[in-house]
């Protein structure tokens, strides 16, 4: 580890890295300076959470096709969703009985389940 | 958010619209099911109606984000402002383009490479680009439009028109039109002739 670690120490000044942060540094301040004064940097979204929400969405809409592996075709009947008072195997074991009446989970929840489930 | 997900109904039932024009429109869809398991196009539109919904709600950033990740998935880039109607079917895809102030009525087909795109781009007194102005092309009802067609401006396809692949088109055309372009030619390649 010490090897390594010398080693990279060693790296960093072959590359003069602390500088090239620094400048780095410098340019991102003046870039935000010229965009937004002193106010506050406004938060950005991550690219990631919105392909996993994406994903998420593609499952609500079509879960045979885009929902968990696990899924039966119980799993998208009208008897079943976390919301159920009768979930199936897969959506107990998956969410666990005391999730099961909680806030909406995109991906377990299809659209359609909400109003067949009323009719049974 | 709330209204957003309260839009879910509506978009799968104008995705289901799609998939059946997908499996209406392909000889080679077996099943429902293929169609929405294997093509580009469905995964594309199953993103832009979701990304849409999210532009007219007021978050663009999100929506074009949605697209982009679409468009590296499938190959196919409609900015989520463009309009499309139902029953849309984009064949094969890899290449498409569609701009944002696109409108597509319904039951349209694309294959490959078409693009939707502008003509050109006005500019402001102080010489930036002039943002958001209806610069792409609004395509009727109906409208059949082969692989590698281009066609650019705020043009109108008048309904049921079909346009040839390859077509480069800045023009309106009526309804029932019959656009094709590039005609084959045969040359002999003797000697270095034809190249």
């Amino acid at each position: 580890m010490n090897v390594s670690l010398k080693q990279s120490a060693g790296l960093d000044a072959y590359l003069n890295l602390g500088e090239i942060v620094a400048d780095l540094r410098k340019l991102r301040a003046a870039s935000q300076k010229r965009r937004y004064r002193e106010g506050r940097l406004p938060e950005l979204p991550s690219r990631e959470a919105m392909t996993l929400i994406v994903d998420g969405l593609a499952a609500a809409l079509y879960p045979r096709h885009f929902g968990p592996s696990e899924l039966t075709v119980d799993c998208t009947t009208a008897t079943c969703s976390i919301h159920s008072r009768r979930p199936c195997v897969p959506c107990r074991s998956r969410c666990g009985e005391s999730s099961i009446s909680t806030t909406p989970d995109l991906i377990s929840l299809p659209t359609s389940m909400g109003r067949n489930r009323s009719k049974s | 958010v709330r209204e957003f997900a309260a839009s879910l109904p509506n978009v799968r039932a104008l995705l289901d619209t799609d998939i059946r024009a997908a499996f209406d429109g392909d000889p080679a869809a077996k099943s429902l099911d293929e169609v929405v398991f294997c093509y580009p196009g469905v995964s594309a539109m199953i993103r832009h109606r979701l990304a849409h919904r999210l532009y007219l709600l007021g978050v663009p950033m999100l929506a074009r984000i949605i697209a982009e990740a679409a468009h590296s998935q499938t190959a196919i880039d409609i900015h989520p402002g463009a309009q499309i109607g139902e029953s849309f079917f984009i064949d094969h895809g890899t290449g498409v383009v569609i701009g944002e102030t696109a409108v597509i009525g319904r039951n349209v087909r694309v294959y490959q490479a078409v693009t939707l795109g502008a003509k050109r781009f006005e500019m402001a007194a102080n010489g930036r680009l002039v943002k958001g102005q209806a610069r792409h092309p609004t395509v009727e009802d109906d409208v059949v439009i082969y692989a590698g067609a281009t066609i650019l401006g705020r043009i109108t396809i008048g309904r049921g028109s079909t346009i040839g692949g390859s077509v480069w088109l800045t023009h309106s055309v009526p309804p029932g039109s019959n656009i094709t372009q590039a005609r084959e030619r045969s040359d002999t390649f003797d000697n270095g002739g034809g190249i």
